[in-house]
C-alpha cells in the first residue's frame, strides 16, 4: 500500500529532476548563444582598420552644433581623430594609443598628454565620452552576454542581450542591447554604471551593408545625465581593414 | 592632306585638352588652399583703476597653402596678420586709441611623415604645466585668456619624430626685438642667433623631456662693464598619469657674467590634475610654483611662490564655467577670475570676471594681461 501511494511521488521527482537538468543544462546554452550572437554583432561592427569620416550632431534645448571628423583605427589601441569643422575646432587632433592620449590644438600649437581620468568627460561638448569615442575593443572582449528574451523594437523582431563586464576598466558595467535578428546589429543600447544607473542610451539606424557587412550608418546618443535632446552621429564613408601607415598613429601626426 | 592634318590637329587639342584636364585634376588634389578668419570684440570695465573701460576688436585673417609632393611630403605656407583697435576709456574727455596691424604668422614649412622644418614668424611652446609655465621661452600666453592670443617669434625649427614616439626639436632664433616669456633683458642686438633644442622620450605612463637654449643678452641698461652676457636656460619637465595627472617643470637660466642676483632664475612648478565624477565632471587643476634670482645657481634662500587652482565645469552641452585663483604667498595677494563661455557653431561668447590687485606681480604676465584691478569682460568671437 506504501508502495503504490509512493508511486506518482516517485515520477514527481523524476519530473522535478529532469527539469531541473534541462534548466541547468539550458542556462549555459542561453548564454552560449547570448556569447555567440554577441561574436556575430562583433563580426559586423569590428574590424582590424577602419577609416571614417563622420558628422556629429549635437542637440542641446534650443541650438545645435554639428562637427565633422576623420578618424582613423587600427585594432583596439591606435586611434586617430581629426575634426574638421567648425572653424573653431578645425584641424585639432586627439591621438590614442593604447591607455595614452594626447591632444593637438592649432590655436595654441601645443600637445598635451591628456590624464586617464579625463577619459571621462565629454567630446566638444557631445554626449559622448573620450571613452565611447576611443574604447574600439571588441563587446566579447569585454562582456559576457545572456539573452533575456525577445522583444518588439520599431517594428521588428530583436533579441533583449543582457551584457555584464567581465574586465574591470570597462566603460559600463552593464549592457542592454536590442539587437536585430535579421541583420545582427544592436538597435539600441542602454549603458549602465556598477550602481545601476542608466547613463546613456544609444539608437542605431540607417543600417546599410557596406564591404559585405551590416553596418548602422546612424547612431544617437543620449547621455540620460545631461541635458539636450542627445547627438547624432551621422557616418558619411566608411572603409574596414585597409592598411594605414604606422605614422599615421605617431606623435608626428599632432601637427597642423 | 589639309583635312587630314586638321583632323591630327583637332583631335591633337582634344587630347591635349583631356590631358589638361586630368592634370588639373591631379594639380587640383596635390594643393590646397584655405582662407579663415577669427573675428572678436570685447568691453571691459574695470571702475577701480585709471583705465575705467575699454573697448576693442581684433581681426585675424589668415591663409594656408600646401603642396603635397610624392612619398607623403607637402610644402605648406601659412599667413596670418593681427588688425588691433581699442580705445582706453579714462574718462569721456580722455580717451586712448590704439591701433595696429602686424604680421601674427607667417612661415613656410616641409614635412614628411617624421621630420618637419618650419621657417619664419612662428609660436613655439612646449612643456606640460599650464598655469605657471617656466618652459614659456617663446611665448607670453595668459592661461585666462580664452583666445590663447600670443606673438610669434621669428625662427627656424626642425622637428624629427621616432617610431616611439621620443622627439626632437632644434631651433634658431634671430631678428626679435621684444624680450620673449621670462626672459629679462632683450636679445642682444648684433647678429647672432639664438640657438637651442628640445628632446622628449617616453616614461612610464607620460612622458619627459629636456631643453636648452642659448643666446647673447643685452644688459646694457644694468650699467655694466659689459653690454651683453652668454645666457644658458635648462629645462627639464616630467608627466605622468597615476589616476590623477601629475606634472613637474623646471628651468635654470644662468649668465655667464655676475650680475647680481639676476645672475641665476630658478623655477619649479609642480601640478597634479583631477575630474571628480560629480555631475557633468568637475575638472580641478593645481600648481604650484617657486621662482628665485640669486648670485649662486640653485638657491631659494630668496624666493616667491605661487599657487594656481584651477576648476572647470561643463553646465549644458554647449555652457561651461572655468574659474581660476592664483596666491602670491609673499605679498598675500589672490587673483581671482571666472568665465562663462556659450558655445555655437561658429560664435562664442565669454563672460569673463576677475578680483585682482590693480599692481599685478604674476611673474611672467604682468607686462601684458588686461586683468588688472576688478572688472567684467564680455567677448563676442565669430570664427569663419
Amino acid at each position: 500500500m506504501q508502495l503504490m501511494n509512493d508511486e506518482p511521488m516517485k515520477k514527481q521527482i523524476i519530473k522535478i529532476i529532469i527539469c531541473n537538468m534541462a534548466l541547468m543544462v539550458s542556462i549555459p546554452l542561453i548564454a552560449q548563444d547570448g556569447n555567440k550572437m554577441l561574436q556575430d554583432i562583433d563580426d559586423n561592427l569590428s574590424a582590424n582598420s577602419r577609416i571614417i569620416e563622420s558628422t556629429m550632431i549635437i542637440h542641446g534645448k534650443r541650438n545645435d552644433r554639428t562637427i565633422t571628423s576623420k578618424s582613423y583605427t587600427m585594432g583596439t589601441d591606435k586611434s586617430l581623430t581629426e575634426y574638421m569643422s567648425p572653424p573653431r575646432e578645425k584641424g585639432t587632433k586627439m591621438l590614442k594609443l593604447s591607455n595614452e592620449m594626447w591632444v593637438y590644438s592649432p590655436t595654441t600649437d601645443r600637445t598635451i598628454m591628456i590624464s586617464g581620468h579625463m577619459l571621462r568627460q565629454s567630446v566638444m561638448g557631445s554626449d559622448l565620452s573620450y571613452e565611447d569615442m576611443m574604447d574600439d575593443r571588441k563587446l566579447t572582449v569585454i562582456y559576457n552576454a545572456n539573452i533575456e528574451g525577445t522583444e518588439n523594437y520599431n517594428g521588428k523582431d530583436c533579441k533583449v542581450l543582457i551584457l555584464i563586464s567581465k574586465v574591470k576598466d570597462a566603460a559600463y558595467q552593464k549592457q542592454k542591447m536590442w539587437v536585430d535578428t535579421n541583420y545582427l546589429i544592436p538597435l539600441k543600447i542602454e549603458l549602465y554604471a556598477k550602481s545601476g544607473q542608466l547613463l546613456k542610451m544609444i539608437t542605431m539606424s540607417d543600417i546599410k551593408q557596406t564591404e559585405g557587412r551590416w553596418f548602422p550608418m546612424k547612431m544617437t546618443y543620449k547621455d540620460m545625465l545631461a541635458e539636450g535632446d542627445g547627438t547624432e552621429w551621422v557616418i558619411n564613408s566608411i572603409t574596414f581593414n585597409k592598411q594605414i601607415p604606422d605614422y599615421i598613429f605617431s606623435k608626428a601626426s599632432l601637427k597642423k | 592632306m589639309k583635312k587630314k592634318l586638321l583632323v591630327i590637329f583637332i583631335l591633337s587639342i582634344c587630347f591635349g585638352l583631356v590631358c589638361y584636364a586630368q592634370d588639373s585634376d591631379s594639380v587640383k588634389s596635390h594643393h590646397y588652399f584655405q582662407f579663415n578668419g577669427q573675428l572678436s570684440g570685447w568691453g571691459n570695465i574695470t571702475p577701480d583703476i585709471n583705465t575705467k573701460g575699454w573697448i576693442g576688436t581684433r581681426y585675424i585673417p589668415q591663409i594656408n597653402y600646401g603642396y603635397h609632393l610624392k612619398d607623403n611630403q607637402l610644402i605648406d605656407f601659412e599667413g596670418s596678420a593681427n588688425l588691433y583697435g581699442e580705445l582706453g576709456i579714462v574718462s569721456l574727455n580722455n580717451i586712448s586709441v590704439d591701433a595696429k596691424i602686424k604680421p601674427y604668422r607667417l612661415w613656410t614649412r616641409f614635412s614628411n611623415t617624421q621630420n618637419e622644418f618650419r621657417i619664419g614668424l612662428q609660436k613655439i611652446n612646449f612643456g606640460s604645466a599650464l598655469m605657471f609655465r617656466p618652459l614659456m621661452w617663446f611665448d607670453k600666453m595668459d592661461p585666462r585668456d580664452p583666445l590663447q592670443m600670443t606673438d610669434g617669434v621669428w625662427a627656424m625649427l626642425y622637428r624629427h619624430y621616432f617610431s616611439n614616439n621620443a622627439n626632437i626639436w632644434l631651433w634658431t632664433l634671430g631678428g626679435n626685438k621684444d624680450t620673449k616669456g621670462w626672459e629679462l633683458f632683450k636679445t642682444s642686438g648684433n647678429f647672432q642667433p639664438e640657438i637651442g633644442g628640445r628632446f622628449q622620450i617616453p616614461s612610464p605612463k607620460g612622458e619627459s623631456a629636456f631643453s636648452y637654449h642659448y643666446r647673447m643678452a643685452d644688459i646694457s641698461n644694468l650699467m655694466m662693464p659689459v653690454s651683453q652676457v652668454k645666457e644658458h636656460k635648462f629645462g627639464l619637465d616630467i608627466r605622468t598619469d597615476i589616476i590623477v595627472g601629475l606634472w613637474m617643470e623646471s628651468t635654470w637660466t644662468y649668465h655667464n657674467r655676475d650680475i647680481g642676483l639676476l645672475t641665476n632664475q630658478n623655477m619649479i612648478t609642480v601640478g597634479t590634475d583631477y575630474t571628480f565624477p560629480v555631475e557633468n565632471g568637475i575638472g580641478i587643476t593645481a600648481e604650484h610654483m617657486i621662482y628665485s634670482m640669486s648670485k649662486k645657481a640653485f638657491n631659494f634662500d630668496k624666493n616667491s611662490n605661487f599657487t594656481g587652482l584651477a576648476l572647470n565645469y561643463p553646465v549644458t552641452l554647449f555652457d561651461n564655467i572655468n574659474t581660476m585663483i592664483f596666491y602670491d604667498w609673499e605679498n598675500n595677494h589672490v587673483y581671482s577670475f571666472i568665465n562663462w563661455q556659450k558655445q555655437f557653431n561658429n560664435i562664442s561668447f565669454y563672460l569673463m570676471g576677475y578680483w585682482n590687485p590693480t599692481s599685478y606681480n604674476i611673474p611672467g604676465q604682468s607686462n601684458f594681461s588686461r586683468f588688472a584691478g576688478k572688472g567684467v569682460q564680455l567677448m563676442v568671437v565669430w570664427n569663419h
